[in-house]
């Protein structure tokens, strides 16, 4: 029973959130609100938030991967291509463009532990070599796909693939040894390798399966607009930010809830942030900044630092002397 | 000892080719062009039919110079209006003994700077440019001063006063050729309002670019004119994502149910792709229309499906005007001796038909805009018939109409 209530108040802190960000929706934008709309958050949430599981691997070992946009742009320009070039089918192209990711997170995992650079140097090269790959290939010319890929976008077949992709984040992080290696060595490296852990393969497996993810939300991108076209000049840091707020957000409510229903729920606070930012016709130029000043805040509230708690003590004691003078 | 002089040597190469990229970047001439008599041309208007005096009177001789004409763009890579100015001058270098060397990519000030840098170090004879930022373009004029190269602008004019004197008075500035985009940007609200839209959602770009800045005016005078409700206007950065277009779009019909209409002021890249499938996959097909600026890559499909209503394109013979200006200025036989600033015209793209015949005729596959001869045609050192007014008289007939026509359709 107190396991159970645990959970359950674990649960509602993890939503508030998501849920005062929803109730400033309605102040601002009433007819945006009710289960249709909320249904279609939702939905908007899951890209989002498959490149936010892929990125939050890394994030939990201390590995900043800025090449996860240029990696999405990769897996989606040469793995659409090569598939449209085989012919195949829908099954055939989602693999072979899923596994172009993986490949790329393979290798950017192989670069990092053989050259033993800090992982934001290796990954911002990694971004900018994919980047001028992407502006070569093919002529060049990115890739359109006006086929079948498109329905991935309709519903439901868009909720299924978040499905499926939760679940395997969630095996991959909780019930499989790669997730307790991860976990251990970002709690603290040097017992997780007393203790017999490898750190190289883990740190390669890592970004293996960031990889994977950035396969996956490439599909999804091509399926949203049907056009992929290269980035050059680091433009692909637009993407890598905002799956990085997603980790980052999955992170701070890691106490109450796991990493992986975190980043949805980080996401899905993203989308109402950005539906909020519409409804009080703000500036959409300020969004990221809005965003990044909503992380901070989070971080803030979640992470122990003197100043946190010294505001915390205060705000007990201010609330403790009300409660005296109204008794 | 050895290292010391191989270092020397290695520096001294360097130096030499450092002082061999800096030169005047005057091409070899062929046969000398002779000018007989000294022209006297005015300052052409905005509008591209003007009449402009001339007392004009050139004989020209010699075959055309071979030239080397750097073209810095946002993209040629981009599957649209980049590529398709590519091809065209290709096509056009063939014809005219013109070696071009594309500079793409670059979509800020300070990477175009660099790539008019690199441009003047490899010693090309002119740049034909489409500055990103409009306050930048006097620092190029002043480059291709200092460098003795000519500069031509195409897509764009200078908006600022200030850059517009400062580039008015350079050496090295032949001109600017550039769309009439407050007109199309009314145009786009007009076909919207047509199609029965009555809320709209404006996805616009930052401001500080020339074009977008223009087109936007266009668009919200037209607006506030006929009285249209505004449900949001969603700005984004220039080189935004596809997916950002996706997004805020979804944003937009989720905050606004009502939406019924998106203006877009920049959709290259599949930025009106990933709108029209977002209304696609959300099922709107006629409860939710699509104007834009630039242009889909399935134009077919977005008609056919009745969510896009018009689209402005056709823009690519903006490039191939501004060079041609440029093309005289380098072979010695300026079509003025002042800077000469047009307007060209869009192609409106708004039905099945047109978009049919705008994919066939347009796309560089099996036709040119202009053949060789009339291209020929708008070079004094092939026709010495031509005058500025001459000229300016192809760039405004030119259209959807105006090209059928000269194919024969």
């Amino acid at each position: 029973m107190n396991k159970s209530l645990e959970i359950i108040k674990r649960g509602v802190i993890a939503l508030i959130i998501p849920t005062v960000l929803y109730l400033l929706l309605y102040i601002a934008a009433p007819s945006a609100i009710g289960w249709g709309s909320l249904g279609e958050l939702l939905r908007q949430s899951i890209a989002a938030a498959i490149l936010s599981w892929g990125m939050v691997f890394g994030l939990k070992i201390g590995i900043w991967n800025f090449s996860v946009g240029a990696n999405v742009m990769f897996a989606a320009i040469i793995g659409g291509n090569i598939s449209l070039r085989l012919g195949v089918g829908l099954l055939p192209t989602i693999i072979i463009i899923a596994m172009t990711g993986t490949v790329v997170g393979l290798i950017s995992g192989s670069l990092f532990i053989i050259l033993r650079i800090p992982s934001v140097i290796l990954t911002i090269g990694m971004m900018i070599i994919l980047e001028s790959a992407t502006a070569v290939a093919f002529g060049g010319g990115g890739v359109t796909m006006l086929n079948d890929i498109l329905t991935l976008s309709l519903f439901p077949n868009d909720v299924i693939v978040g499905i499926i992709l939760y679940i395997i984040a969630f095996a991959l992080m909780y019930r499989i040894s790669l997730g307790y290696n991860i976990r251990a060595v970002g709690s603290n490296i040097a017992a997780a390798k007393l203790n017999g852990i490898g750190i190289d393969k883990t740190r390669i497996l890592c970004l293996t399966v960031t990889g994977f993810f950035c396969g996956c939300y490439a599909f999804m991108a091509i399926a949203k607009g049907g056009v992929i076209t290269p980035r050059v000049n680091m433009d692909s840091l637009t993407l890598t930010f905002d799956a990085l707020i997603g980790g980052f957000i999955a992170i701070a409510l890691e106490r109450q809830i796991n990493l992986i229903m975190g980043v949805f729920i980080g996401s899905f606070s993203i989308q109402l942030i950005k539906s909020c930012i519409i409804a009080f016709n703000m500036p959409s130029v300020f969004q990221q900044a809005i965003i990044a000043i909503f992380l901070l805040i989070i971080m803030a509230l979640t992470t122990k630092s003197p100043f946190m708690d010294t505001l915390r003590q205060r705000m007990k004691q201010l609330i403790s002397r009300k409660q005296i003078r109204s008794n | 000892m050895k290292k010391k002089f191989l270092a020397t040597l290695t520096a001294t190469a360097m130096l030499v080719s450092m002082l061999a990229g800096c030169s005047s970047g005057a091409s070899e001439t062929e046969t000398p062009t002779q000018i007989t008599e000294k022209t006297e041309q005015q300052t052409v208007g905005e509008n591209a039919g003007a009449a402009v005096e001339e007392n004009t009177d050139i004989e020209v001789s010699g075959e055309a110079k071979k030239l080397d004409v750097g073209v810095v763009i946002w993209s040629v890579d981009d599957g649209g209006l980049g590529f398709s100015v590519k091809k065209q001058l290709e096509h056009v270098g063939e014809i005219l003994n013109v070696n071009f060397i594309f500079k793409g990519g670059s979509v800020d000030a300070e990477s175009q700077i660099k790539d008019v840098e690199n441009l003047i170090a490899a010693g090309v004879d002119g740049i034909l440019l489409c500055p990103m930022v409009d306050t930048t373009i006097d620092k190029f004029t002043s480059m291709c001063d200092a460098a003795g190269v000519k500069l031509s602008l195409m897509f764009r004019s200078v908006m600022d006063e200030d850059v517009r004197n400062i580039v008015l008075a350079s050496e090295s500035f032949v001109g600017d050729v550039c769309e009439a985009e407050e007109d199309a940007g009314a145009d786009l609200v007009d076909a919207l309002v047509e199609a029965g839209a009555q809320n709209l959602a404006l996805m616009y770009c930052e401001p500080g670019n020339s074009v977008t800045d223009r087109r936007q005016a266009g668009i919200n005078a037209r607006i506030e004119e006929l009285g249209i409700n505004v449900v949001s206007t969603y700005t984004m950065p220039a080189g935004t994502l596809s997916a950002g277009f996706t997004e805020g779009a979804n944003s937009i019909l989720t905050t606004y149910p009502e939406c019924d209409g998106f203006l877009l002021s920049f959709g290259s890249d599949g930025g009106i792709d990933a709108v029209i499938q977002l209304v696609l996959s959300k099922n709107l097909l006629g409860k939710v229309h699509v104007a834009s600026f630039d242009t889909v890559q399935d134009t077919k499909t977005a008609f056919e499906n009745e969510i896009l209503v018009a689209e402005t394109c056709g823009s690519q013979a903006d490039a191939l005007f501004a060079f041609m200006m440029l093309y005289n200025e380098l072979q010695g036989t300026p079509l003025s001796d002042k800077p000469i600033e047009l307007l060209s015209n869009y192609v409106y793209v708004k039905n099945t038909e047109q978009a049919a015949k705008y994919d066939e005729y347009w796309s560089y596959e099996n036709y040119q805009l202009y053949s060789e001869e009339e291209i020929k045609n708008m070079a004094k050192v092939y026709n010495s018939d031509l005058t500025l007014e001459k000229f300016k008289e192809i760039v405004a007939a030119y259209g959807y109409e105006d090209v059928l026509n000269r194919l024969g359709l």
